[in-house]
């Protein structure tokens, strides 16, 4: 339907197709082009914003373990810390246990509590050069435990204390878990304690990293929509540890292969920052942004759900399109109408035109509310009235005509049938002329053997009286006697040839009449056939000196007048041996048969006798026309031949003749 | 009158035709813009020529690959190459022409002390920026430099503490008459005196001298347990040559100044250390990659990596994605973008350090290999913070001793 909606030329659909394609086809374009672009452009934008979340809150985490770390260290050079040190060292020695540390522990809690007041640290510890820890702010188990001996030596506090006793640095040690009775992951800040720039002990504050987790600065998700999370992530022997509490999992020490995790976090532990497309560890379609932490060698992780992210554009495709669809409705609906009101005018015209065209000049065609269609009526009617004015003419004229017309008709209707009789009557002298002419022939044909037979019948008979006289009165001699003999002889024979010439021109004659309708028709094949009429020709044949060649193919089954061809193959033999050679002349009369398509039979006579002349090649096949009247040519054998081609074997006869020979082609149907 | 009517189709294209040839043009390929050209200003003649020329090599390397990513705000990079003739002065006016006439966007640059510090006044005059590759003493900050090479937290002290672990606690210390063995081994001596060490000796040579003999007699009659080296230059040839000729040829040497390029040209001992951030042997695949594609950039299998061709080739990445980030090309505004970058390095993952501009970077002790090569016998767990001024002593303690090296010592390099 939609093929021939394409290749109707019909003006409506084209006005419709016409006004789809220039309206909404565009629009849909256009819509289709910005659609694409708010995609991209909000996708651009939002991961935009992630990277610079990210970014910021990557600088508050490191910005906050820096601002520790330099309060550590600071805490670190303060002489009330470095002198408190001292004495708990002095009083150390005493054991934990005895009053005089009691006190000085005393002291330092209270000096050191202040110091600490607001600082997110779990505990505070002091350790000697040696490695013992002398002083726990919280009284925690390691006191009076030594980080270099075991079980401690391996562990986070003493890798920071190594470190700051070693290279005299404040650093953040990693994130690991040591405290065995709390059971939660411990970080550390060491700071050496210095004396004529040489450590004498180290300074320990254990973070409370739950700030990290809970606190708002660094894990709120504002500015990442409902669905945003902020994520830190770390990496250790091939596996990555989530860090933080995570929304979307119950699991609370999430961690996975290096190897399986998503894009994004990948990128992160690989040092890379950036943002873009991810999956996140709970398989959620994400944006991103991610940045390196350096102090920590974390990641960390802003994210939002897509869908979040992309309702408020699928709101917006779901209503361009929805729009784009009514307005096509619409559209169509207007292009419907307005090509019904071009089309409908025409419709009517043509109406019109074929009712005008079917002969009724009175119609007319009414205006319309188009000014084109009203003047194609105004002048479209004209155009009929000027027609039916015309016609109004035409017919008066006609009519006045009509009656002259019909006078001179049945006058000529009566010259017409004068006509007719009189072709009847030609048509009637000419057969009995013709008639008259054949007769006239065949009696002149016959009167001259008659004649001869007659003259010689007579000649005899008074011949035959006057001996029969002599014999009676016995007045014969032997030289009469012989020479009636002689004349009885030459006039018998005469009377017999001539006879025989006539009854021989009656016969083809009647031939000529008969030989429509000779014999019946049979099958037969056709060499054996030839065959047998060439032997019944060989009589003839034989006092000649012209042989005769056949080519016929075997078993070609013919279903015809098998009279009639024999009767026109003696005639051929016959007129060829009169006409074509001089007696005793050698030659060669060739038959040939072949098969042609449709199912005809070609037969082909040929004799290489001397040829037929030119300007009487027409006429060699009509009745009576022969070049050898003198020597027993009736002029009937070819007439008769042409007659039977034509009407008895409805096939056709074509001469050719040369000074080299003549030939005969014949073609029939072979049933 | 023949009337020219076009059919319904004739027309469709011919107005699909015209709207075509004017928006074409909107879309064809604009003419590329011009390349974004990068200055880099190292020795390519004289005594730092040896060490200094594969540093050009390993920014060239870095610049093919970020060209070829097509990454890089659509435009390409440039080289400028300029020759600092091994001569500081002769650095500053060729820092000054490459930043006025040349134009560049920022310059990687520099191997001595001297030349570093000549360059300074000149980027520093122009708001410009330059990325600094190699090892140094520290105790500067400008804030027109990044400085990719290790400070003395990162390399010095981590490998004095090792050597006085695991070579012994008797020092003897060797080094060229400037201001960086001068200052590491003021460094040196603190952490071997709390490390329970003892310094033995202490000697410097000038540069280029091949004046060595009295240092091998010293060293051979007083048989230190470990040799701290930061001679620069030929002069390592010489010394070294001569140690392993000595009865002091199996003492181990842990030398602050030598790499796989030094171990290309230089006679090396049988217990040879050094003290890097990263060793062309690393397995990782990223180095095996970047260890290839050096090889590969001028066609010679014999071409070496070394911890300052690796800080050269990813300075220019972290320049790059800085660049990236500030949507611009001039320093001042790439500047700020440059603190805070990260990339994953050869050797580690890399980041500069927002406080005090230098790179965060692992250490790594290596023992020299018959094949020229370094095998690693430790490494720290994670890269260092970078400190140029030492915590334990206040900056201006530093700036007081540097200037006393500088007034007392020649200054000339």
């Amino acid at each position: 339907m939609i093929k021939s909606l394409l290749t109707h030329r019909s003006l409506m659909n084209h006005l419709i197709f016409g006004f789809l394609v220039t309206s909404i086809l565009p629009l849909a374009g256009f819509a289709l082009f910005h659609l694409n672009n708010t995609e991209n452009t909000l996708q651009k934008t939002v991961v935009n914003q992630m990277t610079f979340i990210a970014e910021k809150k990557a600088n508050q985490f490191e910005d906050y373990v820096e601002d520790n770390r330099l309060h550590i260290r600071s805490l670190g050079y303060s002489s009330d810390v470095l002198q408190l040190f001292e004495e708990l060292q002095k009083n150390y020695v005493y054991g934990i246990h005895s009053q005089i540390y009691q006190q000085t522990e005393m002291k330092a809690r209270n000096t050191l509590t202040r110091i600490t007041d607001n600082f997110p640290y779990r505990d505070l510890l002091l350790i000697d050069a040696s490695g013992e820890v002398i002083f726990s702010l919280k009284r925690k188990a390691n006191l009076a435990s030594n980080v270099q001996t075991r079980p401690y030596h391996d562990h986070i506090l003493g890798d920071g204390f190594q470190q700051s006793v070693n290279f005299l640095t404040t650093e953040i040690t990693t994130f690991d878990v040591y405290d065995p009775y709390m059971e939660r992951e411990g970080v550390y800040i060491t700071t050496p304690l210095l004396k004529n720039n040489s450590p004498v002990g180290v300074l320990a504050l254990q973070m409370n990293l739950e700030n990290v987790y809970s606190q708002s600065i660094i894990l709120e998700h504002d500015g990442l929509g409902e669905s945003g999370e902020v994520v830190l992530v770390k990496e250790s022997n091939d596996s990555v540890s989530f860090m933080s509490k995570l929304r979307y999992t119950a699991n609370d020490k999430l961690t996975i292969k290096t190897d399986a995790a998503s894009f994004d976090v990948k990128n992160v532990l690989d040092g890379k920052k950036g943002g873009g497309q991810s999956l996140d560890y709970s398989g959620r379609k994400v944006l991103a942004a991610w940045h390196y932490l350096p102090s920590l060698h974390w990641g960390i992780v802003v994210k939002t759900d897509e869908a979040e992210v992309f309702a408020p554009f699928k709101k917006l495709r779901f209503y361009t399109f929805s729009t784009l669809g009514f307005l096509t409705l619409l559209v169509t609906t207007l292009a419907f109408f307005i090509s019904k009101s071009v089309v409908d005018p025409l419709h009517k015209l043509v109406a019109v035109t074929n009712k005008i065209a079917q002969g009724d000049l009175d119609q007319r065609v009414s205006r319309n509310c188009y000014d084109e269609f009203s003047q194609l009526a105004e002048t479209f009617n004209y155009m009929t009235h000027q027609i039916k004015r015309c016609f109004d003419r035409l017919d008066n004229r006609v009519k006045s005509h009509s009656t002259q017309l019909v006078a001179e008709k049945e006058k000529s209707e009566e010259t017409l049938n004068q006509l007719k009789a009189t072709q009847d009557d030609l048509v009637q002298a000419e057969k009995m002329a013709s008639l008259g002419s054949l007769v006239a022939g065949v009696a002149h044909e016959i009167n001259t053997p008659m004649g001869i037979t007659l003259t010689a019948a007579t000649h005899l008979n008074s011949k035959t009286e006057k001996i029969a006289k002599h014999y009676e009165s016995s007045a014969l001699d032997d030289n009469e006697l012989s020479a009636y003999f002689k004349l009885a002889q030459k006039s018998t024979q005469l009377i017999t040839v001539n006879s025989q010439r006539a009854a021989d021109l009656i016969h083809g004659f009647k031939q000529i009449a008969v030989d429509q309708s000779s014999d019946e028709r049979r099958e037969f094949e056709l060499k054996h056939y030839i065959e047998e009429v060439l032997l019944s020709l060989n009589a003839t044949l034989k006092r000649t000196s012209i042989d005769v060649e056949l080519n016929c193919p075997e078993g070609l089954i013919l279903n015809t007048y098998a009279g009639a061809i024999a009767q026109i193959l003696t005639n051929f033999v016959m007129n060829a041996l009169l006409h074509a050679y001089e007696p005793d002349q050698k030659g060669v009369l060739s038959i040939r048969v072949t098969q042609l398509e449709h199912d005809l039979i070609e037969l082909i006579f040929a004799d290489n006798g001397k040829g037929i002349p030119k300007e009487i090649q027409s006429k060699v096949f009509d009745p009576f026309f022969t070049t050898q009247r003198g020597s027993g040519g009736s002029g009937l054998g070819l007439h008769v031949v042409y007659n039977l081609v034509h009407q008895t074997l409805k096939g056709s006869l074509a001469l050719k003749s040369s000074p080299k020979g003549t030939t005969f082609i014949v073609q029939f149907p072979r049933v | 009158m023949k009337h020219f009517t076009l059919n319904y189709w004739q027309i469709s294209l011919l107005i699909l035709g015209l709207v075509v040839a004017i928006v074409a043009p909107l879309f064809a390929n604009p003419k590329p813009p011009p390349p974004i050209r990068i200055g880099v200003l190292h020795s390519l003649s004289g005594t730092m020529a040896t060490s200094e020329k594969p540093l050009i090599d390993a920014v060239r390397l870095a610049v093919n690959e970020i060209n070829a990513s097509h990454d890089f705000l659509n435009r390409s990079i440039e080289i400028v190459v300029a020759d600092g003739q091994s001569d500081p002065t002769i650095f500053a006016q060729e820092a000054e022409r490459l930043i006025t006439q040349e134009n560049v966007s920022v310059i990687f640059g520099c191997w001595t002390s001297a030349s570093r510090k000549t360059v300074k006044s000149i980027v520093e005059k122009y708001n410009h920026l330059l990325f600094y590759p190699v090892q140094y003493e520290g105790l500067e900050q400008s804030p027109n430099i990044i400085y990719t090479g290790s400070v003395a937290n990162q390399q010095i002290i981590p490998a004095t503490r090792w050597a006085l672990r695991n070579l012994g606690k008797r020092v003897f210390l060797i080094g060229s008459e400037y201001i960086f063995p001068r200052t590491a081994n003021r460094i040196i001596t603190d952490f071997v005196r709390i490390g329970r060490g003892q310094i033995v000796g202490e000697n410097y040579l000038p540069l280029d001298s091949y004046d060595i003999d009295s240092t091998v007699q010293e060293i051979e009659a007083l048989k230190p347990d470990v040799i701290f080296n930061t001679i620069n230059g030929d002069t390592n040839a010489y010394f070294l040559y001569a140690l392993m000729q000595s009865t002091a040829k199996e003492i181990p040497v842990l030398s602050f100044s030598f790499s796989e390029n030094e171990l290309k040209y230089y006679p090396s001992p049988l217990n040879h250390y050094a003290a890097w951030s990263y060793f062309q042997s690393l397995g990782n695949f990223t180095n095996q990659q970047f260890v290839a594609n050096y090889k590969q950039l001028n066609t010679d299998t014999t071409s070496v990596t070394s911890d300052p061709i690796e800080s050269a080739y990813f300075g220019v990445y972290l320049w790059a994605q800085a660049a990236k980030e500030a949507k611009s090309f001039e320093p001042e505004k790439v500047n700020p973008f440059v603190l805070g970058q990260s990339v994953h390095a050869p050797s580690t993952v890399v980041s500069i350090d927002k406080a005090t501009r230098h790179t965060w970077k692992m250490l790594r002790i290596g023992k020299a290999q018959a094949d020229g090569q370094f095998k690693e016998i430790y490494s720290s767990k994670f890269p260092i913070r970078p400190e140029p001024f030492p915590d334990y002593r206040l900056k201006s303690e530093w700036i007081e001793i540097t200037n006393s090296f500088n007034n007392g010592v020649s200054t000339h390099d």
